[in-house]
């Protein structure tokens, strides 16, 4: 059974969406261990969050807190948090990243999807695409619900050379140094993609 | 056109998946079997192996060129375009491919892209 670290980077301007999406964290039938990255201003979310945590049962989890900068361009510090993830996941004992963004809520089986097709074809990363949070006609191609193979992870980063990168950036990064993704589209429903 | 008369001669008789296959690529021996495997992984209605833009290796290419598409979604949708059916429908022939993958979600399937897994896939522009 493949290991698996749920990572996700967290920041107090999705707090409408965190609760629901920590309690689909605790029905999720995949067991994973839990890795969140808070970049929001100051250590008060941090306690916010284990406040959550606590009431849906969730204990096998970890919070790393980033002081960043807050007047920078929000992607850095999503980059960032999910460098520090990719790094958490390299010292630990893991498989896979399950790349789950936290406003995004997903059936209870959709990780036993995602485990499936990544080892039916050894993918290095299998990526399933949602609708996008402000409309429902544009699919939404980044890493919102991604399944990242150890493989991958160690040879591909997240920090850009340079400030001009995004997800597809990354997927790019990884075809480059030989390596393959799937996105894969309707397997898993629904995905609600929340915006309130 | 073309790719409609293909659809109606697979209708017509019993395959059950189209190898949408451009003349101008370039496969592996084992390509087809990968996309099957793959298609069968997940009960795929349709999977597009993508490749580069002809003459130029740095664009990826996702359109039908090297695609396995099951009878299920061809006994769906057609390739013709018609024109004032969908609002969202493009006023050119150019992206159908774009345009019935989303018809194909839209109608409750499913489809698969695919990155790096098919090597190499040669796209000859001479």
């Amino acid at each position: 059974m493949m290991k698996i670290l749920i990572g996700t980077p967290i920041h107090i301007a999705k707090d409408y969406a965190m609760e629901r999406w920590l309690q689909n964290v605790a029905r999720l039938k995949y067991p994973a261990d839990l890795f969140l990255v808070d970049n929001s201003p100051r250590l008060d979310y941090v306690e916010k969050i284990k406040g959550y945590c606590a009431k849906y049962g969730v204990t096998n989890y970890q919070i790393q807190h980033l002081d960043i900068n807050q007047g920078l361009d929000p992607n850095i510090r999503v980059w960032t948090s999910q460098e520090a993830i990719r790094q958490e996941f390299l010292s630990g004992n893991y498989d896979a990243w399950f790349s789950w963004e936290c406003d995004q809520l997903i059936p209870t089986n959709a990780l036993d999807a995602l485990v499936r097709l990544m080892e039916t074809g050894n993918f290095m990363m299998v990526l399933h695409n949602s609708w996008a949070r402000w409309g429902h006609a544009i699919v939404n191609a980044n890493m919102g619900v991604t399944l990242i193979s150890k493989q991958c992870l160690k040879k591909n980063r997240f920090l850009p050379h340079q400030w001009q990168g995004d997800k597809a950036w990354f997927k790019e990064q990884v075809l480059r140094n030989g390596g393959n993704y799937i996105d894969v589209y309707g397997i898993i429903k629904p995905i609600y993609h929340l915006n309130q | 056109m073309s790719q409609e008369v293909i659809r109606q001669y697979l209708l017509s008789h019993h395959y059950d998946a189209w190898f949408s296959w451009e003349c101008d690529q370039l496969v592996p021996s084992n390509a087809l079997n990968q996309l099957v495997d793959m298609m069968n992984a997940g009960s795929f209605w349709m999977v597009n192996h993508n490749g580069w833009v002809r003459g130029h290796p740095g664009h990826t290419n996702t359109d039908f060129g090297v695609s396995l598409i099951k009878r299920d979604c061809l006994e769906q949708y057609s390739f013709l375009l018609e024109y004032g059916f969908d609002s969202d429908m493009p006023d050119s022939w150019e992206p159908g491919e774009v345009w019935i993958k989303k018809q194909v979600l839209k109608g409750g399937g499913n489809a698969l892209e695919v990155e790096g897994i098919i090597k190499s896939i040669y796209h000859l522009d001479k």
